[in-house]
């Protein structure tokens, strides 16, 4: 999977499930996800609205609450039988948003926060 | 409403709080805490920090697994891992820090926070105090000296958390509970004919 990459997952239940979106990725690592949100009630430090993402239509957020790490193992059993469907990717800049978010955002996990900021780190080469 | 438990959280959540109490704390503070702290976590975001299955017992609510994993036998010495990282016990039921600032990776600032709460109003409180407050919980009911689950819903609605939160909770607890078991699925898949 690559980061900014948007699925629907095939849980238990489907109707009204949340879009999610892969907010870090390394073939070594593993991904973290992330979902989106149209409860503003959410903690408001990544908001989303239309133009950000073709599914977006409305004032939405990244809802950081609901976080998930995956390791490489669990990420081969996702992309073998755990996506229902993918969507369009969200466009870089705004991945960067998201990314920078679950920086700042109070439900983020050291373990997920060091991930991102190997994720947001210039490329040297 | 099912919830995937997260030993790794739990275990640090319990290194958090013997760290609150300075290095040391006993099995009943630990899973005090973790409760209180994991209702308060239920009722504000629709999830808790350990994912562990709440019971009443007859001294209030617990995180189960927790308590099953503190809970030594009398002929036991070493907690289980991953408990065994951040504590090791000084008695039956005190457990001590390994290391007295361990690292926490899996603990957001918001869940230690809770913790924090939890200790600052519960941390203290007199035990037969404490027990009358957990009793006094709308989610308790006697469990006539064994254990009963506790349903998260009926806590939500306690706390006055709508329909509508509620079945969006549910939704949010399914996909997290799919995405922690996709390992475990894609073994058992691999077992079957």
């Amino acid at each position: 999977m690559i980061a900014g990459e948007t699925f629907y997952l095939k849980a238990r239940i489907k109707e009204d499930g949340h879009l999610h979106v892969t907010i870090y990725a390394d073939p070594a690592d593993g991904i973290v996800t992330a979902n989106i949100s149209s409860d503003l009630r959410l903690e408001q430090t990544c908001m989303l609205n239309s133009g950000d993402h073709p599914f977006i239509s409305k004032p939405s957020l990244i809802a950081y609450e609901h976080t998930k790490y995956l390791n490489p193992e669990e990420v081969t059993a996702l992309e073998s039988f755990g996506i229902d469907r993918k969507l369009d990717p969200v466009p870089a800049a705004v991945l960067v948003r998201i990314q920078q978010g679950a920086l700042n955002s109070n439900h983020t996990s050291p373990r997920i926060k060091a991930l991102i900021r190997k994720a947001l780190q210039p490329k040297t080469n | 409403m099912r919830f995937h438990y997260d030993s790794n959280k739990a275990a640090q959540a319990a290194a958090f709080i013997a760290r609150l109490y300075n290095g040391e704390a006993s099995l009943f503070r630990i899973v005090k805490l973790i409760y209180l702290a994991d209702r308060a976590a239920l009722t504000d975001i629709g999830r808790t920090i350990t994912g562990d299955r709440l019971v009443n017992m007859p001294q209030g609510g617990v995180p189960s697994h927790s308590y099953n994993a503190l809970n030594l036998e009398d002929d036991e010495q070493t907690l289980p891992e991953p408990w065994s990282t951040y504590l090791e016990t000084t008695s039956k039921v005190k457990f001590r820090l390994r290391n007295t600032n361990p690292d926490l990776p899996d603990l957001s600032p918001y869940e230690l926070g809770l913790l924090r709460n939890a200790h600052s109003k519960f941390g203290y409180m007199p035990y037969a105090a404490l027990v009358k407050y957990l009793h006094d919980l709308p989610e308790y009911r006697d469990p006539q000296g064994s254990s009963h689950p506790i349903e998260p819903a009926d806590i939500l609605r306690h706390e006055n958390r709508s329909e509508d939160d509620i079945k969006e909770f549910a939704i949010l607890a399914d996909e997290a509970h799919f995405i922690s078991t996709l390992a475990l699925r894609d073994r058992w898949r691999d077992l079957l004919p």
